[in-house]
């Protein structure tokens, strides 16, 4: 390396997520028992309706379409329906209501048998499905168990994993529609739809190919200024978020950010000259080593990923 | 309410109340009209993924855009430009789009505030694309849709990607379809379809103006010919229209106002037109007593 060093200023970026305020704080167990009560005496109930619900019998030799009397085959499918949603409610039951259920047992266990319970509630033919006693079995599964339990546990995990993905994507740097689009394809980068997934599935890495403006660290002078065409791979450090989307930094989240690795190609100068070389990203800065291809040698480099940033630097790196 | 393509002002839900109240004044002191407003994090995401029009002219001349403005006077191309760039953030962003998804989510819950069953959803143009979406990825979780009912004017929803493009691109249905883990566009709107008859019958609704290019395959006279300028399907074929009204009877409505005239593609999509149709005003009517 030759010249002199620019001195880095180190940015902290500290940003201080808002705290969502608790609107829907969890349902206590005692009054969660008390409505999953509630809910077990009515799906029996309705259990007791079926069972005298007026059958149609079909005529040979053709498949039986339910209308307001059901099938043979139609009512044990909603049989099924009301079993299924009961034992939803004694899952909760068994564990204080569901509102405290921990991270694994929800995503584990609770979570496989909704989603079994979902699509066998859709392979139900639509007249059957609006049948009354399905109709009002949905309103309670809707009251006790959808609403205050399930809805409110995947708004939390949405909201945190929300948060996440603005701090890995919309944190002030600039990238383009192909960086975007290819983000959102490869696997290794994407997000998954499911927060029940590590860091509520936010993949933590994200792929680069960019242009970014450079200065080279020789004398202080406008003709250092240049702009790279980069590819890499950085990895976020993610502030913790816990309920209620109550964000906890730590010093890799709040000061340091985000780190990878580079390489790139580009120019600097009036007269465009070329280099290449890899470098190092921090936060939104990054160090380059490049290759001065027209004086033969080698050149530190001062990257800035956030535009915004670079241009408030402008004055002091000679430019107006 | 929930607003499409477009600048849209935080207060853009007014025309739409004013209208409704016109139509239903008992309304007034009764109902709560609420904007969801999501223009903000579009723009956001504009301004950190730039879509660089001259770069990208080859997912433009898959949509036949460029030949648009040789027709349009400049003031309507760069208002369908506008619109376009709008879905393509939306659609052409994974991590966006689920981001978006996300946000929209967030932002009905705190609208609705814990009166989810009392709340009517009315999206129009890429917010009737954004509804459908958000509610899907809610009941994959929950197997229950908790709003009491949504009426979608001119969703794009049946929009099909450019076949060359078409994995960078997905379309509105596949990216709908990627919540559910389903590949089949029926098979997802069967099922988007089924959910919503578990909240009773008349809950969901579809008004498509078959003059309107954002959910109609509508031909405009063009270089002395009728042709579609846009060449994707933009409207649900057969099979499509029979997945949705097989399992949620009488949820689509076909409507007929404005022009097939190039000129009149902002007219034809308006969502205050939509609103004054006959037919919202009996579903409203519909809905108001279920």
């Amino acid at each position: 390396m030759t010249g002199n060093m620019v001195s880095l200023c180190i940015l902290l970026i500290g940003v201080r997520l808002s705290v969502a305020a608790p609107e829907s704080a969890p349902i206590a167990p005692d009054t969660m028992a008390v409505l999953l009560n509630d809910y077990a005496r009515k799906v029996d109930s309705l259990s007791g309706v079926l069972s005298k619900w007026p059958i149609r019998q079909a005529p040979p030799d053709s498949a039986c379409v339910s209308g307001a009397d059901l099938c043979e085959e139609d009512r044990g499918k909603v049989k099924r329906l009301l079993s299924d949603g009961r034992e939803l409610g004694r899952y909760l039951e068994a564990r204080g209501g569901g509102s405290f259920l921990s991270e694994k047992a929800y995503s584990d266990t609770l979570l496989p048998r909704v989603k079994d319970f979902r699509d066998r509630k859709l392979e139900l033919p639509p007249g059957v499905i609006l049948n009354p006693v399905v109709q009002a079995f949905e309103a309670f599964y809707e009251k006790y168990i959808s609403n205050p339990v399930l809805n409110r546990r995947f708004m939390d995990l949405t909201a945190a994993s929300r948060i996440l993905m603005e701090r890995k994507y919309l944190a002030g740097d600039e990238g383009n529609f192909l960086e975007g689009n290819l983000n959102g394809h490869i696997r290794f980068t994407r997000t998954d739809p499911d927060p029940t997934r590590p860091n509520f599935g936010v993949s933590p890495w994200e792929f680069l190919f960019r242009f970014e403006p450079i200065y080279l660290a020789r004398d202080p002078d406008p003709e250092n200024l240049g702009v790279l065409l980069d590819l890499g791979l950085l990895a976020h450090f993610f502030p913790k978020v816990g309920r209620d989307a109550v964000v906890k930094e730590g010093f890799w989240s709040e000061c340091v950010r985000r780190t990878g690795l580079k390489a790139g190609g580009g120019l600097y100068g009036s007269d465009l000259r070329w280099v290449a070389g890899g470098g190092v990203q921090i936060s939104a800065l990054s160090g380059w080593w490049l290759y001065d291809m027209k004086r033969r040698e080698p050149v530190f480099a001062m990257g800035i990923s956030n535009l915004a940033l670079f241009k408030k630097m402008l004055p002091f790196l000679g430019k107006p | 309410m929930v607003h499409g393509v477009g600048d849209q002002k935080a207060s853009f839900h007014e025309s739409w109340k004013d209208e409704i109240l016109r139509i239903f004044p008992e309304l007034k002191d009764t109902c709560e009209f609420q904007g969801l407003e999501w223009e903000s994090a579009r723009d956001r995401i504009q301004a950190k993924y730039p879509l660089i029009q001259e770069n990208f002219s080859s997912v433009l001349a898959a949509f036949n855009l460029a030949s648009l403005q040789a027709v349009l006077d400049n003031e309507s191309y760069k208002l369908v430009m506008g619109y376009v760039m709008d879905v393509l953030v939306y659609v052409g962003l994974p991590d966006m789009t689920l981001y978006l998804q996300k946000l929209g989510l967030e932002r009905l819950d705190a609208l609705a505030k814990g009166r989810e069953g009392e709340t009517l959803i009315i999206a129009h143009s890429l917010g009737a694309a954004l509804m459908p979406h958000v509610l899907w990825y809610l009941y994959q979780f929950t197997a229950a849709i908790p709003y009491h009912s949504l009426i979608l004017l001119a969703s794009p929803l049946a929009f099909t990607s450019p076949p060359l493009i078409t994995v960078a691109v997905p379309s509105m249905l596949d990216t709908m379809g990627k919540l559910s883990g389903e590949t089949s566009r029926t098979k997802t709107l069967e099922k988007f379809a089924k959910a919503w008859l578990f909240k009773g019958a008349n809950r969901l609704h579809f008004l498509a103006n078959d003059n309107d290019i954002v959910c109609s395959d509508v031909q405009f006279p063009f270089a002395g010919k009728q042709m579609d300028i846009i060449p994707v399907r933009q409207g649900f074929d057969d099979p499509e229209l029979k997945a949705l009204t097989d399992n949620n009877p009488g949820c689509y409505h076909p409507v007929s106002f404005g022009k097939p005239q190039i000129n009149s593609i902002g007219d034809n999509h308006d969502v205050v037109t939509y609103i004054r149709q006959p037919v919202f005003t009996e579903i409203m009517k519909g809905l108001l007593k279920a």
